[in-house]
C-alpha cells in the first residue's frame, strides 16, 4: 500500500517560487498497476521522483507500506531504493559500453548482493525479457526495443515491491512499445510488484488498473479501471487509432 | 558496493577511455621514474661508498689527528702559533710528536698505533744501468688497511728490506709484469731537508699493489714501507727542522673495545678522533643531500601530474553524470558513488607508477654496464633497485593520486540524480 498525503512541492525560493504540487492525496493497494497521467509540466515526474525518494517533499509525505519516506535517513533512501525500488526510463540509461549482464548486475552491485546467487538473478531477470543470448554483448549493440527490455530486466533483477516506469514506450514505435508494455504488465503481475507508469498516452493508462490524471500540480481525477482483460489485438488497433 | 565490484567497476571504465587513462598515467609515470632513479642511485651510491670506505679503512681503528683542521672545520680564521704545526699535505697543521705517541700508547684499550708518517721519496729508481728515477710518496704500511694485491703477496708486516711496489711504477721502471717486478729489488733515494745530504736503501719487492676501483683517490703510494722504517727515514730527512718526528694522523686499534668508545677516549685526550663509521655517514651525508635536491624536483613534477589526476577525474565525472545519476537512483550510497571515483583514481596512480618504476628498472638494467664503466666503478652498480623502496614508492604514488580524486569524487557523490538524469 503507497499512501500519498497533502503532498505539496515548491521549487525556488522568495519571489519566483513555483509549485510543482498543490497538495497531492491517493492511495495505490500493492499488486496494482497505475498510470500517472498528464501534460508535459503537469507535475507528473516531480510526483514520480517523491515517491521514489529522489528528492523531498515541501509538504506532505509518501507512507510505503506503513513507513514515511520523508523520515528516513539518507541511508535507509538509499537502501529503500535498493531493494524495493526498480527504475525504467524514456531513454533506457542502459551503459552501452557494458555487456547485458553488468548492466542488469548493477542493481546487485549496489546491493551487495553475494556472488553465489548474483548470476542466477541476472541469468533469470534476462530470461525473462528474452534476451539470454545477448548476456555478453554489449548494450551500444542492441536495437530500441532491445534496450528497454535490458533496462527493464534492471529493473525487475532485484523483486522489487515497486516498480516506477517513466514514458517506457516514448523512444519507441508503437509496435515495439507494445510488446515492452505487455512485458511490464506481465512480469510485474508475476512478481505481485506495484507498477507505476507515468505516460502521457491515455490508450496505455486505459489498461492499467488505476489511472491518475495530474494537472497543474493536483490531482484532477483518479479511476478504478475494470480488471485487465483488454487483449493486445484490440490494443494495438485502438491504439493506431489514436495516435 | 562491494570493494571487489568497485574495484572491477573501475577498472572496467578506464578500460574504455584507454588514452586518457593512460596520458593521466603517463604524468604519473614521469615522477615514478624520476623518483625510483634517485632511489636506485643513491641505493647505489651508498652501497658503493660502504664498500669504499671497507676497503680503505679498517672498521676496527680509529683514525687519530692532532689537529681539529685536518677533518675540516671550516674555520679561516688566522692560526695562532703553535711549535706542534708543521706543514702537512700543504696545510699547517698540529702534529704529533713522539711524546704524544708514547702518551696514545699508555692509554687504556690501546693495544696498536701506527704512526701515518708523512714521507716522500727524492726519487725511485732500479739498480739497472740506465734507469730513469721518479718521484713517489712513502706510505706505512698497515696490513689491516688490505691493500689490493696483483702479484705476490700482501705479508703480516713488511721487513726493513722489503716493499710493496704501486703498479703504477711497473712500466716505467721497465718491469715487463707484476710477477716480474716480484723479488727484484727497487732503490730508494731520500734527501735530508736541512743538509742536502742523501740516503739510498735496496728494497725487495715482496709484491705489487694496484690501485683498485675501490680506492679513494687522495693517496697514491709509490712504496709501502714498514713503521720502523718510516720512523727512522723521518728523522733523517727531516731532522733538524720542526718536522723531525711529527706525524699528522695516526691509527688506533684496541683490545676489543668499540671503536665509538676509542673515539671518546681520544678527543678526552684532546686529540680529533674518526671512525670508520664516521667517514662513511660523512659521505652518506653528502649523498643525502644531492638525492634530496633530486627528489624535490621529482616532487615537483608530481604536483603538476597531481593537478592531471583531478582534472581527468573531473571531466570523467562529467561525462559519465548520467551514469552516476542512474547508479544514484538504484540506491548506490554517496559513499560508494565517491569510492569509485577515488578507487579510479588510485588505479591511475598504480599504473603510472608501475609504468614509471618498469621504465626506471628497465634504463637501470640497460645503462647500467655503460655508467659503471663511464665511471670507473669496477664491479659496483650504480643503480640499485630495492623491491621494497619501489614498492613504497607504487603506494605512495597510489595515495597522491588517491588524493587528488578526492574532489571529483566528492562532485560526482553529491550529484543529484534528478538533474544528472535529466542530461541527456
Amino acid at each position: 500500500m503507497i499512501e500519498v498525503k497533502n503532498l505539496r512541492k515548491v521549487y525556488g525560493k522568495k519571489d519566483s517560487t513555483f509549485e510543482a504540487l498543490k497538495g497531492v492525496n491517493f492511495k495505490i493497494p500493492s499488486g496494482a498497476t497505475v498510470a500517472i497521467v498528464g501534460k508535459s509540466g503537469s507535475g507528473k515526474s516531480t510526483l514520480m521522483h517523491l515517491m521514489g525518494g529522489l528528492d523531498h517533499p515541501t509538504e506532505g509525505e509518501v507512507v510505503v507500506d506503513g513507513k514515511s519516506i520523508g523520515a528516513m535517513k539518507r541511508k535507509e533512501i538509499d537502501r529503500f531504493r535498493a531493494q524495493d525500488l526498480g527504475f525504467v526510463f524514456q531513454s533506457f540509461f542502459v551503459e552501452g559500453n557494458q555487456t547485458c549482464y553488468q548492466n542488469v548486475a548493477l542493481p546487485l552491485e549496489i546491493n551487495e548482493t553475494g556472488f553465489g546467487s548474483r548470476k542466477k538473478q541476472v541469468e533469470s531477470a534476462l530470461e525473462r525479457v528474452e534476451l539470454s543470448e545477448k548476456i555478453s554483448n554489449k548494450a551500444k549493440n542492441l536495437s530500441g526495443g532491445q534496450k528497454q527490455r535490458l533496462a527493464i530486466a534492471r529493473a525487475i533483477v532485484n523483486n522489487p515491491k515497486l516498480i516506477f516506469a517513466d514514458e517506457p514506450t516514448g523512444n519507441l514505435d508503437s509496435a515495439t512499445g507494445e510488446k515492452i508494455i505487455q512485458l511490464l504488465f506481465d512480469l510485474t503481475k508475476q512478481n505481485k510488484s506495484t507498477l507505476i507508469v507515468v505516460t502521457h498516452d491515455h490508450e496505455l493508462a486505459a489498461r492499467c488498473d488505476m489511472q491518475i490524471a495530474i494537472k497543474d500540480g493536483e490531482v484532477v481525477s483518479v479511476e478504478h479501471n475494470q480488471p485487465r482483460s483488454t487483449k493486445p489485438k484490440i490494443a494495438r488497433a485502438q491504439k493506431a487509432g489514436q495516435l | 558496493m562491494k570493494f571487489v565490484d568497485t574495484l572491477k567497476r573501475s577498472s572496467r571504465n578506464l578500460r574504455h577511455s584507454k588514452v586518457r587513462t593512460l596520458l593521466t598515467a603517463l604524468a604519473i609515470a614521469v615522477g615514478g621514474f624520476t623518483l625510483s632513479i634517485t632511489l636506485a642511485a643513491a641505493a647505489g651510491a651508498r652501497s658503493y661508498t660502504d664498500k669504499l670506505v671497507k676497503a680503505n679503512f679498517d672498521p676496527h681503528s680509529v683514525f687519530v689527528a692532532k689537529d681539529k683542521a685536518f677533518f675540516g672545520d671550516g674555520s679561516n680564521k688566522p692560526r695562532e702559533y703553535s711549535t706542534d704545526l708543521a706543514s702537512t699535505f700543504g696545510t699547517l697543521l698540529k702534529q704529533f710528536d713522539q711524546a704524544d705517541i708514547a702518551k696514545i700508547k699508555q692509554m687504556p684499550h690501546v693495544t696498536q698505533v701506527i704512526a701515518n708518517y708523512d714521507l716522500n721519496a727524492q726519487f725511485i729508481t732500479r739498480n739497472t744501468p740506465g734507469a730513469k728515477r721518479y718521484t713517489g710518496a712513502l706510505t706505512v704500511y698497515d696490513n689491516a688497511q688490505k691493500p689490493e694485491i696483483k702479484a705476490g703477496k700482501a705479508p703480516q708486516t713488511l721487513g726493513d728490506n722489503e716493499t710493496l711496489l704501486a703498479d703504477d711504477y711497473l712500466s716505467v721502471l721497465k718491469f715487463s709484469s707484476a710477477e716480474d717486478a716480484v723479488g727484484k729489488q727497487v732503490v730508494l733515494q731520500v734527501r735530508q731537508l736541512a743538509g742536502g745530504a742523501t740516503q739510498q736503501q735496496m728494497l725487495t719487492v715482496v709484491g705489487v699493489t694496484t690501485k683498485s676501483s675501490l680506492s679513494l683517490g687522495f693517496v697514491n703510494p709509490g712504496l709501502y714501507i714498514n713503521e720502523t722504517q718510516a720512523a727512522s727515514l723521518n728523522s733523517f730527512i727531516n731532522g733538524g727542522t720542526p718536522l723531525a718526528g711529527k706525524v699528522p694522523t695516526v691509527v688506533v686499534r684496541g683490545d676489543g673495545a668499540s671503536p665509538q668508545d676509542l673515539k671518546q677516549q681520544m678527543q678526552k685526550a684532546g686529540y680529533e678522533a674518526r671512525t670508520a663509521q664516521d667517514l662513511q655517514q660523512l659521505i652518506n651525508q653528502v649523498i643525502s643531500v644531492l638525492q634530496g635536491v633530486i627528489v624535490v624536483f621529482g616532487l615537483i613534477t608530481l604536483i603538476a601530474s597531481f593537478f592531471g589526476v583531478v582534472n581527468t577525474q573531473y571531466i570523467s565525472v562529467l561525462e559519465r553524470t548520467r551514469e552516476i545519476g542512474l547508479m544514484k537512483a538504484l540506491g548506490m550510497s554517496r559513499r560508494a558513488v565517491s569510492r569509485l571515483f577515488m578507487v579510479e583514481a588510485t588505479w591511475i596512480g598504480f599504473i603510472g607508477a608501475a609504468l614509471g618504476s618498469g621504465l626506471a628498472i628497465g634504463v637501470g638494467i640497460a645503462l647500467n654496464p655503460w655508467l659503471t664503466k663511464t665511471l670507473n666503478f669496477g664491479n659496483e652498480r650504480l643503480l640499485i633497485f630495492k623491491p621494497l623502496q619501489i614498492i613504497g614508492l607504487i603506494v605512495f604514488l597510489m595515495f597522491v593520486t588517491t588524493v587528488a580524486g578526492l574532489l571529483p569524487a566528492r562532485k560526482a557523490a553529491k550529484l543529484d540524480p534528478i538533474e544528472a538524469l535529466r542530461t541527456e
